[in-house]
């Protein structure tokens, strides 16, 4: 097998919990939720009109008013109520600029994944250099020929591509599953249109935009992978210690001497995954554009630089300061 | 090892010394190891093996020459470790890892890793390929350790106390798997342990370490020729004293003594007692000692010329 594949292999046995078992089951659970609260249904009376909700999660809500059909979007309350056959004549960018909402639809799976996948790739970089010398298995890494270079680098990939990957792939399952319940249900239901309720254009869109998204962050988060890899490779014990207390003496430092917010600033745009420029959360609001913003930014290039020394630093710890 | 031949040596080490702070854990140590030998490097605690087996390793620097099989260990480290395997007391498998992963760990990243090996050994214990490092005991961690690195067609094997904290059958069996399925002319084995008279019978050579410095670098034919142990009645060993002869080493036993001595023609000692090669375990407490008193007189006199220099 590759030398570099079976590395990327090594990681996914060793947390297989963080990286494969938690997505999973965090889809799992929308999945089986979804289908509970769809076969639950609810009845709504609004305006004396009697209206079945048949998706029970995702606000969408169709009745029969009259003999005609109609959809709308329920979002405390009911707004965006359109007749069907209207809808059917409009081209789905036009339907979407008509009502957002429709098209944060199908981006909230994405939103939750990403979430989940920051949090699992800080807890996996935080203990990814500190497990093995906690249960002293170093020295049988050690003994092989692999060199930390190797090994630190494969720890950041997965940090940076891997799980958001992962995250991508876990959103899209559910979006795709999301979209095939629906079209299954809309048969029992009065609208027998699911490309109105949710619409395959919409899911593709969002998907490819997210894949945006999800790239631009990975390079934008290069300088707090590197700090974080740095944390896990040096901590002789609580690894989240070491990753806060240096970063917060150096807030206070310099708020205290200078009286300036600079280095919270910073580090809130890698909190945040803020876009340099329009300083959106690129974990909320997605598009190919932030990959543009990022590259452009000075920044960024800074910040690649700061991974470039960090990961040298790690990968000299490594070599020369471990315990056994 | 001093044995001159024209092989390449395995290990080349000349001069190396190592400090941390004020102690020096290496001080000045020499010595070649060449192929086809089983090394035993003894030492008490804190005597600078593992110092050493570090910077063999590649896994710290030393000062001094120091090259393994050619390379040098600390910036070669990679490329060194295809052609070195090692199992260390502190190289702990990891627990969350399964057997067959662990195999297909070392077949991936290790070019000289031969599978069927490995699993021909492993055929032979009573491991699982799908437990966990964590539900095998620590006799059956060591198996699998030793079934993985004896699959690896490496020239050197270093093995440091490889069977601590294991059970006689498992010692035992450590051995006779290394020296049948493992040891050929072609490998070199260095092993440091405190249960010398388990491996006596398997080295070839001996490097004695003590306090950073290295007190008897020998191969185990130069130790038969080169030491005698004498085992006399009180009343023989002043004989021997008053014939002139210097044990290095003297040890009192049950109505005599046994006395150690280097250099000196066995058929002249004949006449006063019992002859016999002395045990690894006796000739290292013997040469310590020495060394010890050797060192401690010469600080003595160090200690007084400077005083006398100050006055």
């Amino acid at each position: 097998m590759n030398r570099y594949l079976i590395q990327i292999k090594r990681e996914l046995w060793e947390h297989k919990g963080a990286l494969i078992t938690t997505p999973l089951v965090v889809l799992t659970i929308c999945v089986v939720l979804t289908i509970l609260a769809g076969l639950a249904g609810r009845d709504v009376v609004q305006g004396g009109q009697f209206i079945s909700q048949h998706d029970g999660m995702m606000s969408f809500y169709s009745f029969s008013s009259d003999g005609q059909q109609q959809s709308f979007i329920y979002h405390k309350g009911i707004n965006g109520l359109s007749n069907i056959t209207d809808m059917t004549t409009q081209n789905p960018a036009t339907m979407l600029e008509q009502n957002p909402a429709m098209s944060l639809l199908p981006a909230l799976p994405y939103i939750a994944f990403d979430h989940l996948a920051w949090l699992i790739g800080l807890i996996y970089l935080l203990s990814c250099l500190f497990t093995d010398r906690k249960d002293k298995s170093i020295l049988f890494w050690k003994s092989m020929p692999v060199s930390e270079w190797q090994n630190v680098l494969t720890k950041a990939f997965i940090a940076a591509f891997i799980i958001p990957a992962t995250a991508w792939l876990a959103a899209s399952a559910y979006n795709l599953f999301y979209l095939l319940f629906m079209t299954i249900w809309s048969f029992f239901s009065s609208v027998h249109h699911p490309d109105l309720l949710f619409q395959p254009q919409a899911v593709l869109a969002t998907a490819w935009s997210f894949l945006g998204s999800y790239l631009a962050t990975s390079i934008w988060m290069l300088p707090f992978i590197g700090w974080v890899l740095l944390v896990s490779a040096s901590a002789k014990k609580t690894p989240f210690l070491y990753l806060v207390l240096p970063l917060l003496a150096l807030v206070l430092i310099e708020y205290t001497v200078l009286g300036s917010h600079h280095i919270s600033q910073i580090i809130g745009s890698y909190i945040n995954v803020s876009d340099p420029r329009t300083e959106q959360n690129m974990l909320n609001v997605s598009g190919w554009y932030h990959i543009q913003n990022v590259l452009s930014s000075v920044q960024c290039w800074l910040g690649l630089a700061a991974s470039a020394g960090l990961l040298y630093a790690t990968v000299w710890l490594r070599e020369n300061r471990f315990e056994n | 090892m001093k044995t001159t031949t024209n092989h390449a040596a395995i290990i080349e080490a000349q001069g190396l010394h190592k400090q941390y702070g004020d102690f020096k854990a290496l001080n000045d140590v020499s010595f070649r190891v060449l192929p086809g030998r089983i090394v035993g490097l003894i030492g008490p605690n804190g005597a600078g093996k593992t110092s050493l087996l570090k910077g063999i390793l590649g896994l710290s620097t030393l000062d001094g020459g120091l090259s393994v099989l050619g390379l040098k260990p600390m910036k070669e480290r990679t490329k060194l470790l295809e052609q070195v395997s090692f199992i260390a007391d502190t190289a702990i498998l990891p627990s969350w890892l399964k057997v067959h992963q662990a195999i297909d760990y070392v077949a991936g990243v290790h070019p000289r890793f031969n599978r069927e090996k490995a699993q021909a050994f492993l055929a032979k214990t009573t491991i699982n390929p799908k437990s966990r490092i964590k539900a095998l005991s620590k006799g059956m961690v060591t198996q699998l350790h030793l079934a993985l690195v004896m699959a690896i067609d490496s020239k050197l094997l270093v093995l440091d106390e490889p069977t601590l904290g294991l059970d006689i059958m498992y010692r035992k069996q450590f051995y006779s798997s290394l020296l049948e399925d493992y040891f050929d002319e072609q490998k070199t084995i260095l092993i440091t342990t405190h249960q010398v008279e388990e491996v006596e019978n398997l080295l070839t050579d001996v490097l004695f370490i003590d306090r950073g410095h290295l007190v008897l670098d020998s191969s185990m034919d130069d130790i038969s020729q080169r030491f005698c142990q004498l085992s006399v009645s009180t009343e023989g060993r002043h004989q021997v004293l008053e014939a002139g002869f210097q044990p290095i080493y003297e040890e009192t036993r049950l109505g005599g003594a046994s006395l150690l001595f280097e250099g000196v023609d066995p058929e002249t000692l004949a006449a006063f007692g019992k002859l016999h090669t002395p045990s690894i375990a006796d000739l290292f407490v013997a040469k310590v000692s020495s060394a010890n008193e050797r060192r401690h007189d010469e600080s003595t006199v160090s200690n007084m010329q400077w005083k006398e220099a100050g006055q």
